[in-house]
């Protein structure tokens, strides 16, 4: 019965999705309150209905059954229970399912809390989110069913899911992910109706801001987790690759960077409303392409989804439609929020104008480099675009934004004299060289690319600091400093910080790190920077669902025994898969790392063997993980909680509180 | 056979090590699958595996990929490079049988002109229109 | 002057949004691992490996002149490969080509047991043990077939199973071609 219920609430969300979209619209423009009212119920019901669905879904895994060809597909009844309920969406039209869930909740909290919002403008927003979803259910409903049946006929027991995703990091990383992409379609709703109303002030920025963060904080970490998952989960250490599924996600978080910012500025100065509108439709545009790219077939990537083109045609018909009325309304309804040019050189403003453009040109390398290959695809040239053309040219807006980011924080609104600023950031600036200058003579070889990297993260570092203690400089002592700081400022700060250790992760990981492969024995040694590994003994021996060949490596330092790692390669009894299982020693400044290559002769005492010692690569996802903090603790700012009066119109600006500004 | 490896790291680091190494270990057949005693030639090397992509994979570079022909392929580089050819050659080779498409790095020729320089005319023109346009629209109330 | 642009904007922005829709239509469906060959209206590579069954005998670029030859890449660990095998002794029966494979990879005795148990529809086999020859051919997995002319011209390759259908449709019209100069 589940897998009927499971279906038949799927037909029902997509009743209701209609509804949404098209009662409480209709009731705005003929003014019938009682359409009107409809929106919040509706989107109660849409939620609900999914979540019920999904609750099937996930029942069907857990009972095995096997005549759902969608869990026959990815599961096995050797599959450890907490695999079998997140291999839900292990695949494509589970995934999906869990995209459209995310949506509904996303929707329903819009629902919940427009209490401030005008009725009218709540009411839209809610009918634009309606047809949205009503687009992402059909495509379930009609391409990608996961309650598709496999009767009469149904195997004994399922194919059993992708070793690789039978793994923790399958439980977190695509549920933050998905929260974050589609977290976007809230300010692309609130930007779609601002267009069809004609209307866009601080105060519909005000709004939109939090949702906005919210995504963003959600798609930094989901992020973050597929990095994380990828280095310990494939076996080569690599943490970010270009690939075209990585750049799917990353496009919408450098658009989602720029929007946040923009926000900051309309919110505050009722200033760069073009900007933001584009933004905010762009944001969730490239969301929307990321999702084809990847489901529609038309990319390579171990990470691709492997589809039928009858999905790729109905998701980028969609697409096209939602970019395309977007596009169209943006043309034509947005000449009235002309930005004026009503800040000097040295402003707040003009760096976050500045941000936009940089960010805007990063999200276009990223677009640029990912799509070319299609391109050239279809005109008949097949060719890569990988890794050495992003690392070369990605850096070049990186730069700059670095360079900005150390000043902007500390620069008022409209103008700032820079003979207040001059003397504090000419010492911060040298600090900066002469620290990063002795770091790399500490660490050992010269590369310029790690002195520039360390140099630009003190530099942004030292004035976040600077910048703090600006603010708090009336207040005596540092608890009370801190403690006068608002959560606004805190966020702000922490997630600079977050960057700034991404950065210095980066470079020094990519310079410094040590990667040897070998060809090992049992009983043998081998130093590699400063450590020596000694393979002391194979064994083997068998777990739920594999069966496992396990090597004990023990690493000595200066002679005495550090730790011992044991990577393993395992053999999936269901789908007969090999795959390598590496062991990593984490730590603040290096991690250690094994992965088992091939056995190498018929004793299975040989192997070969990957040893990486991987220098400051945490950096990489603690970084991340305080950008995403920093944006959550943002969000619980007084102000967002702050009884709001009801927003009427441009003139009557509510003053909003906001970063605390050094003067 | 057994082969004696010096790890270049440090200087000093080195001596230690080679002192522990012949002290501590029992046996020393541990080798770099592919193996050169110049650190160049490995830096080289490895640096070609990056840039190299696996013609059968999905997406991966020739460093990260264990399928045979990756495996062959890497051979092939590492006679080359302990042959003496440039980096220039083993790309040529490359390309040569499998085409543009094992290049993770384009070309830099007249019809990848576009890739390479697209992305920074871009920001260049972007970054000037917008100075442009501050400069033509500025209006700041004098304090 | 305004005008213009300001109307030339949404022109432009409206036709290069309809032309990606376009070009993303037409990618979807393709088969994206597919590579072409490098070696199309190119002669065969040089080489010199010894033939699979006969150890002294040595075969050479020069084997491919004088007739239109149809060389199969085929290996005992390559599944398709059975399936495939059959078709080649039907194609064999075809007076105008010589049917000759490459056997890449794979080890002498495998490959004899292979040829046993399915049928040696080969006029010869080469026996590329280490792959060299086939990386020089730009082969990157099995089955792949080769269709070169009189002149020891690569023309085309294909890569799988070489299907009746796929013979019939894609081969047959070539070496129609090839018969008649071109």
């Amino acid at each position: 019965m589940h897998a009927e219920f499971g279906n038949y609430l799927l037909v029902f969300a997509f009743v209701i999705s209609i509804a949404l979209s098209i009662f409480p619209l209709v009731g705005t423009f003929t003014n019938r309150l009682s359409l009107v009212y409809t929106a919040k119920p509706l989107a109660v019901i849409f939620f609900v209905t999914l979540l019920a669905s999904f609750v099937c879904l996930a029942y069907a895994f857990f009972i095995d059954d096997f005549t759902i060809a969608y869990v026959a597909q990815h599961s096995n009844s050797l599959l450890p229970d907490r695999y079998k309920i997140s291999a839900v969406w292990g695949a494509h039209e589970g995934s999906f399912l869990l995209w459209v869930l995310i949506f509904s909740g996303w929707t329903l909290a819009v629902a919940l809390t427009g209490k401030n919002l005008p009725r009218l403008s709540h009411a839209r927003i809610l009918s634009v989110l309606g047809m949205i979803g009503c687009g992402f259910i059909s495509f379930l409903l009609f391409t990608s069913n996961p309650f598709d049946r496999t009767l009469p006929f149904y195997p004994i027991d399922g194919a059993d899911l992708n070793p690789l995703l039978q793994d923790f990091g399958l439980i977190i990383h695509p549920p933050l992910l998905y929260m974050g992409y589609v977290g976007f379609a809230i300010s692309f709703a609130f930007a779609i109706t601002a267009l069809i109303e004609g209307e866009w002030n601080a105060t519909w920025a005000r709004w939109t801001r939090p949702w906005t963060i919210a995504a963003w904080s959600c798609l930094t970490l989901g992020i973050m987790l597929g990095s994380w998952w990828a280095y310990y989960e494939l076996g080569w250490g690599g943490w970010w690759m270009w690939d075209p599924s990585e750049n799917a996600s990353f496009m919408p978080w450098l658009s989602g960077t720029a929007l946040m910012h923009s926000l900051a500025v309309t919110d505050k100065r009722n200033s760069f409303k073009g900007w933001t509108l584009g933004l905010s439709l762009a944001t969730f545009c490239l969301s929307l392409l990321g999702t084809f790219l990847i489901r529609s077939g038309v990319l390579t990537s171990v990470h691709a989804f492997a589809n039928d083109p009858t999905r790729g045609r109905f998701i980028l018909f969609f697409l096209a439609f939602v970019i395309g009325s977007a596009l169209i309304l943006f043309l034509f309804r947005s000449g009235k929020v002309k930005t004026k040019a009503n800040f000097s050189v040295l402003s707040k403003d003009m760096f976050l104008l500045l941000n936009n453009v940089l960010f805007i040109s990063a999200t276009f390398i990223v677009l640029f480099g990912t799509l070319y290959p299609l391109f050239a695809d279809a005109m008949g040239k097949k060719i890569s675009v990988g890794a050495p053309y992003f690392n070369s040219i990605f850096p070049i807006p990186m730069v700059a934004i670095f360079v900005l980011l150390g000043v902007g924080p500390l620069l008022n609104w409209k103008k700032h004299s820079f003979s207040k600023l001059k003397n504090g950031l000419i010492k911060i600036a040298i600090v900066s060289v002469l620290l990063s200058l002795v770091s790399v003579w500490l660490l050992g070889s010269f590369y310029l690319w790690v002195f520039v990297g360390l140099a630009l993260a003190l530099w942004v570092g030292l004035n976040s600091i600077y910048n703090l203690a600006i603010i708090t400089r009336l207040k005596r002592g540092i608890l009370a400093k801190l403690g006068s700081l608002n959560r606004a400022t805190i966020g702000m700060t922490l997630a600079h910080l977050g960057v700034v250790i991404l950065l210095a992760g980066v470079v020094l990981t990519s310079y410094y790190s040590v990667e040897r492969d070998l060809r090992m024995g049992v009983g043998e040694s081998q130093e590699i920077a400063g450590y020596d590994f000694k393979m002391i003994h194979v064994e083997r021996f068998n777990k739920e669902n594999y069966q496992a060949t396990q090597v004990t490596f023990d690493i000595y330092q200066e002679g005495g025994l550090l730790l011992t790692l044991k990577p393993e390669k395992r053999t999936y009894f269901a789908g007969k898969q090999t795959m390598t299982e590496a062991d990593i020693d984490a730590s603040l400044f290096r991690d250690l790392y094994i992965a088992l290559g091939e056995p190498l002769d018929s004793t299975g005492k040989i192997w070969s063997v990957r040893i990486y010692v991987k220098s400051f690569i945490r950096w990489v996802w603690i970084g991340p993980l305080l950008m995403g903090i920093g944006g959550f603790i943002s969000l619980l700012d007084k102000r967002y909680r702050k009884k709001r009066k009801k927003i009427v119109s441009d003139d009557e600006v509510q003053q909003p509180v906001e970063l605390q500004v050094a003067n | 056979m057994s082969v004696f490896l010096r790890v270049k790291y440090l200087f000093a680091k080195s001596i230690f090590v080679f002192l522990s190494l012949v002290v501590a270990s029992n046996s020393m057949a541990t080798i770099d699958i592919y193996e050169f005693d110049d650190a160049k030639l490995s830096a080289r090397f490895q640096q070609l595996t990056y840039t190299l992509r696996c013609p059968k994979c999905q997406n991966q570079n020739l460093a990260d990929s264990n399928s045979t022909l990756s495996l062959d392929l890497k051979q092939i580089i590492y006679e080359k490079l302990k042959a003496g050819e440039t980096d220039q050659q083993v790309l040529d080779f490359m390309k040569q049988r499998y085409g543009e498409f094992i290049l993770f790095k384009p070309e830099m020729s007249r019809s990848n002109a576009f890739l390479w320089a697209g992305p920074v005319v871009f920001l260049v023109l972007f970054v000037v229109f917008f100075l442009r346009w501050y400069s033509n629209n500025r209006e700041i109330e004098d304090e | 002057m305004k005008n213009l642009t300001s109307r030339l904007k949404p022109l432009l922005s409206l036709s290069i949004f309809v032309l990606f829709v376009v070009v993303f239509y037409f990618l979807i469906g393709q088969d994206k691992t597919e590579l072409p060959s490098q070696l199309i209206d190119r002669p065969v590579p040089k080489f010199s490996v010894r033939d699979l069954l006969n150890k002294d005998l040595i075969h050479t670029q020069e084997d491919f002149k004088g007739k239109i030859t149809l060389l199969n890449v085929w290996a005992s660990w390559c599944p398709s490969c059975y399936t495939e095998h059959p078709f080649w002794q039907e194609y064999a029966k075809n007076p105008d080509i010589q049917i000759v494979g490459l056997n890449y990879r794979d080890k002498e005795n495998d490959a004899f047991r292979f040829l046993h148990e399915q049928g040696n529809s080969y006029l010869w086999n080469l026996f590329d043990e280490n792959g060299r020859l086939g990386i020089e051919f730009g082969v990157y997995g099995a089955p792949e077939t080769f269709i070169i002319d009189y002149d020891g011209m690569v023309r085309y390759r294909h890569v799988g199973i070489v299907s009746p259908e796929v013979y019939k449709d894609i081969f047959l019209p070539l070496i129609e071609k090839i018969k008649k100069g071109f």
